[in-house]
């Protein structure tokens, strides 16, 4: 079995518990960002008709239970590969999209409100992958695991 | 029906426009208020109004701010046909009308970009046209222009590739007014 040296033996140690802390603080702030995100889209709700300051739809309230839903599946298949938290952008005709821009990298999960998402990612502007209309899952499907897999390859 | 006709006919602009092919109605005057067609060497100011179109954390427009482009148009101002009194005023104008619509609505952010650029946009697939960019002027605002697609209605894929190349498009940061008209 190995040993660990006695002057090695503090410095893992600390390293130990710096891992731990770092750990910690980057659970803590994604779960902010997280909870952050969620009263964005939850604001949605109460918006009406002419929110943009022109003729802009106020998003069906299935939209962002639709998001939150997808949200909630898509966070442990992010999580797992480090990666970033989509932003939320809301169009005037009511489509919520939440978008991810690295650079010349840009992908996007567009919602309408009927219990569907597309995603749809590009780099450089010539497509990389679109998932095509999906039911929103139950669970973190395959489809939810291949779109963490082509933003982990954008981000790489 | 004519060109002409379709500012008139209002909500949807721009699926009114797509029935001529390749923007044809960018080679005429559209509006009888309007100075002419929009030239290629043009800019155009685009206000920001809503808070919720606009990343703070990037200082750009987001995504889902292009929905007009399939839809009512996406309304920009010409800014060789403004002074800078005449875009002050129209911008006091136009924040007026949002508050009755919206007691929120503020202008967070004036954007611009040449029209070469916008007609420049080529679809990856089959290299058409993505941007058509008409002279809609109107009695009170007769730098009035439109931005509309010709890929209407466009299928989902279309309108992501279209918020990728405009995102990015416009992400050029808010512009002064001072400067831009200086």
């Amino acid at each position: 079995m190995k040993t660990v040296s006695s002057t090695f033996a503090p410095l893992r140690r600390l390293n130990f518990l710096r891992t731990e802390a770092v750990d910690l603080f980057v659970r803590q702030e994604r779960q902010v960002r997280l909870a952050s995100l969620y009263e964005e889209l939850l604001s949605y709700k109460k918006l009406s008709e002419g929110w943009d300051g022109y003729d802009g739809l106020p998003p069906l309230e299935q939209t962002i239970d639709d998001a939150i839903r997808l949200i909630d599946h898509m966070t442990v298949a992010l999580d797992h590969a480090s990666l970033p938290l989509p932003k939320p952008s809301l169009g005037g005709d009511g489509e919520l999209v939440l978008y991810w821009r690295f650079e010349k990298f840009y992908a996007e999960v567009s919602l309408l409100g009927d219990g569907k998402f597309f995603f749809y990612a590009a780099s450089n502007r010539v497509k990389v992958y679109s998932s095509g209309e999906q039911e929103i899952p139950d669970s973190t499907n395959d489809e939810i695991k291949k779109i963490a897999s082509v933003l982990d390859g954008l981000v790489d | 029906m004519s060109c002409r006709d379709v500012v008139q006919q209002g909500t949807s602009r721009c699926a009114a426009f797509a029935k001529w092919e390749e923007c044809q109605c960018e080679q005429v005057q559209t509006t009888e208020f309007s100075p002419g067609p929009v030239l290629n060497e043009e800019i155009l100011i685009r206000h920001i109004f809503s808070p919720l179109h606009f990343d703070q954390e990037t200082r750009t427009l987001k995504p889902a701010a292009f929905a007009d482009i399939w839809g009512v148009g996406f309304s920009v101002t010409r800014q060789a046909h403004s002074t800078l009194e005449q875009f002050k005023s129209l911008t006091a104008f136009l924040l007026g009308i949002k508050q009755q619509k919206n007691p929120q609505a503020e202008l967070v952010c004036l954007l611009s970009i040449s029209v070469d650029t916008m007609r420049a946009m080529r679809c990856s697939s089959d290299n058409g046209r993505l941007l058509c960019v008409y002279d809609t002027g109107s009695k009170s605002n007769p730098a009035h222009a439109d931005l509309c697609t010709p890929r209407i209605p466009p299928n989902r894929e279309e309108k992501a590739a279209l918020r990728d190349v405009l995102t990015e498009s416009f992400a050029v940061g808010c512009v002064d007014l001072n400067v831009l008209f200086n």
